[in-house]
């Protein structure tokens, strides 16, 4: 029974269910406050609408080897805080990040909503260091942006932080 | 998956074949041929994937459209160095004093001086993209020489340029918000008379009761001066 109470149930959106260790789900603050919303309500599945198992399968994989690790502050990202960090990634994240692109991205969508800190910047060093160097054209293939600049606007604003380039 | 029961029983002679020879049906599910996949990247990614790039990368960034452009550049201008050197590159976009905007009315007018560019009367033009320009404190039109127009004064926009209009209100309103961002601020070599001049005098603008601007430097957390030609002072203040 005690064994039990450590386990939580996760939907997706496929819905698959994943019944996972209550330290390995609590990674992600947004399951962890679900949890205590719905306090003792065993056996409720989680619904995660916005995750696919496929992708929540990997998550686990990344959940469960940091389970012992540290949970971050809440909040300690600053809103307005604009430093630049350091994009080196640890040695276990940076073979477990090997994916392809698509999956990069839908994991960093995936860490944004359940809002797992620490894999939500795995995922942004990573594509830190793909879009190292590139240029904007680059860029916007890779994210499939589209320039919404006009070419007068687009000149003035390369040349108006132009001394970035040194 | 609806959408495939209905597919499959309408046209189920033809397709039982293919299910017969034992292909698959699953990928009549996808459409083909799928268009490519609009990625969103919500601009909390956006911002973190920002934090953990370099200078030159944040400068393509900023121009690959006007969302990336919003949220890197208050990375790109975290951290700001001035030099003589870069000086005139970082200050470019803001308003500048009379005798440089004056240089570029001389190259640009030609023909009728009071239409605008693609032959738009000045006040059928955004306000927005006049010439925009600045006069220092202590600079009045008076000391000025060859002065051939007199309908300039203090903050009024700029008037008759063809095709050289810039720098505009725009454009500076762009810059000062840019300047905003900057955080820690290192002036390793004084910039030229004429660009210190302009600073002065933006600075003057900026405080003006108004607020008209968005403040350049007013968040600045630390300052170092290694110019050694100017006293360090607080840039959050007023001048």
């Amino acid at each position: 029974m005690s064994d039990k109470k450590q386990q939580v149930i996760l939907q997706t959106s496929d819905d698959e269910q994943f019944t996972v260790e209550k330290i390995v789900a609590e990674r992600s603050a947004m399951i962890k406050s679900m949890m205590e919303d719905l306090g003792e309500q065993e056996g409720q599945a989680i619904p995660l609408p916005n995750v696919s198992s496929s992708v929540l399968t990997k998550i686990l994989e990344y959940c469960d080897h940091h389970k012992n690790e540290p949970l971050p502050a809440a909040d300690s990202s600053d809103a307005d805080d604009s430093r630049r960090k350091t994009s080196e990634i640890g040695e276990w994240d940076a073979r477990w990040i090997q994916v392809d692109q698509e999956m990069l991205f839908e994991i960093i969508l995936a860490a944004n909503y359940l809002d797992i800190k620490p894999l939500l910047d795995v995922g942004c060093k990573t594509v830190a260091n793909m879009i190292k160097g590139k240029t904007p054209e680059e860029i916007r293939k890779l994210f499939n942006i589209t320039n919404d600049f006009t070419p007068e606007e687009e000149e003035q604003i390369r040349k108006e932080n132009e001394w970035a380039e040194e | 998956m609806l959408g495939i029961v209905i597919f499959r029983s309408i046209l189920h002679p033809f397709l039982f074949p293919l299910i017969w020879y034992g292909v698959e049906l699953s990928f009549l599910s996808q459409c083909p041929p799928c268009p490519a996949r609009t990625l969103h990247l919500p601009s909390e990614v956006l911002k973190n994937i920002s934090s953990f790039s370099d200078q030159i990368t944040l400068h393509s960034l900023i121009q690959v459209s006007w969302r990336t452009y919003d949220v890197s550049s208050p990375y790109l201008y975290h951290r700001l160095t001035i030099t003589r050197e870069n000086a005139k590159k970082v200050f470019r976009g803001l308003a500048r004093s009379p005798p440089s905007v004056r240089t570029y009315r001389k190259k640009s007018s030609v023909g009728d001086e009071h239409k605008g560019r693609e032959g738009m009367k000045d006040s059928e033009r955004d306000i927005m993209d006049i010439p925009f320009g600045i006069f220092p404190p202590g600079v009045t039109m008076d000391s000025e020489d060859e002065d051939e127009d007199q309908n300039q004064e203090g903050l009024k926009p700029e008037r008759s340029t063809t095709t050289f209009d810039y720098p505009t209100r725009r454009s500076h309103e762009r810059k000062a918000l840019l300047l905003s961002h900057v955080r820690h601020l290192t002036i390793t070599s004084l910039p030229s008379k004429h660009i210190s001049e302009d600073f002065k005098a933006h600075r003057g603008l900026l405080y003006d009761k108004n607020k008209r601007f968005p403040f350049i430097f007013d968040k600045v957390d630390t300052l170092i001066d290694r110019s050694g030609g100017v006293r360090r002072t607080n840039l959050a203040g007023p001048p």
